[in-house]
């Protein structure tokens, strides 16, 4: 009798210990997130801090020629980011956010023109913006999907609408 | 298959309950408006979306006709308000009211019923 007590009692306590430690993983892994979301938020604060101290640095060092290195390495950095070439994502956010709404031969034919012919790699940038809330699909059966990006905002050749009202 | 094919040849429900009422009634709106936006735009239309919205104590019933011309896609947004009464129990659960509701898979299932 008592080793059946034993083995249930047993059996509870490791049940107690497993669930608690899937419990305090669960909070390892929130404080973690919260942590990590914490430092990513710090970084808005942390580098301009950071730059501005950089060039108080130099100012202290070299005097004005601080705002000369500091305005090369301005222009070396928007250099950069103006000649990086896009990515597929971006050229399909872009056409996008010009069009409003297309289907996926419309896109892969835009994308085209521009020498992008990986059709793969546009599927993936769509889906990914699908999942994310970005694009809207409009499935008609029977026909090819339409694809409408879902920002409220003025599309330069976006799709025009008429509101009628019919009883 | 395609809405617009399924709503012309589409025949009344036979019986006179609420839900046959209701789903006649939206098949003959629709049909009027695919011929108002015959009028409106000059081109076949791609696809049809149907929706519905609470306002109050009415129902919105709103249709979404988009088509292509001259390379730009064109949406034409047809509105009715019906009386909450008129609609099916389990349609008016699916209204919300600061959303519209998809109901088009519905009215697919009613029309090749």
């Amino acid at each position: 009798m008592e080793i059946i007590i034993g083995i249930v009692l047993l059996f509870i306590a490791v049940g107690l210990v497993v669930t608690l430690l899937k419990y305090l993983f669960y909070a390892i892994v929130f404080i973690l997130v919260i942590l990590w979301k914490l430092f990513k938020l710090s970084l808005y604060v942390l580098i301009p801090a950071g730059i501005l101290y950089g060039f108080y640095y130099l100012y202290t060092v070299i005097g004005y020629w601080s705002i000369a290195i500091f305005a090369v390495c301005g222009l070396i950095v928007t250099a950069i980011v103006y000649f990086k070439p896009e990515s597929t994502g971006q050229k399909v956010k872009r056409i996008f956010l010009d069009i409003e709404m297309a289907t996926m031969d419309e896109l892969h034919e835009k994308l085209r023109l521009e020498g992008q012919m990986d059709r793969s790699e546009m599927r993936r940038a769509v889906q990914h913006f699908v999942d994310t809330g970005k694009l809207e699909v409009l499935d008609f059966k029977g026909k090819e999907r339409v694809y409408r990006w879902t920002d409220e905002r003025e599309y330069p050749n976006g799709v025009i609408t008429k509101h009628i009202r019919l009883d | 298959m395609i809405i617009e094919a399924l709503l012309i040849g589409a025949a009344l429900l036979v019986g006179g309950s609420l839900v046959a009422k209701y789903w006649n009634s939206i098949v003959d709106w629709l049909k009027r408006c695919l011929q108002k936006v015959k009028q409106v735009i000059k081109t076949a239309v791609y696809g049809t979306k149907v929706f519905i919205k609470k306002i109050g104590e009415a129902i919105e019933e709103i249709s979404k006709h988009y088509a292509k011309e001259n390379g730009r896609w064109q949406e034409t947004v047809i509105t009715r308000k019906v009386n909450e009464r008129d609609v099916p129990e389990d349609i008016r659960a699916m209204a919300q009211k600061y959303r519209e509701t998809d109901i088009t898979d519905e009215l697919e299932a009613q029309l090749t019923r």
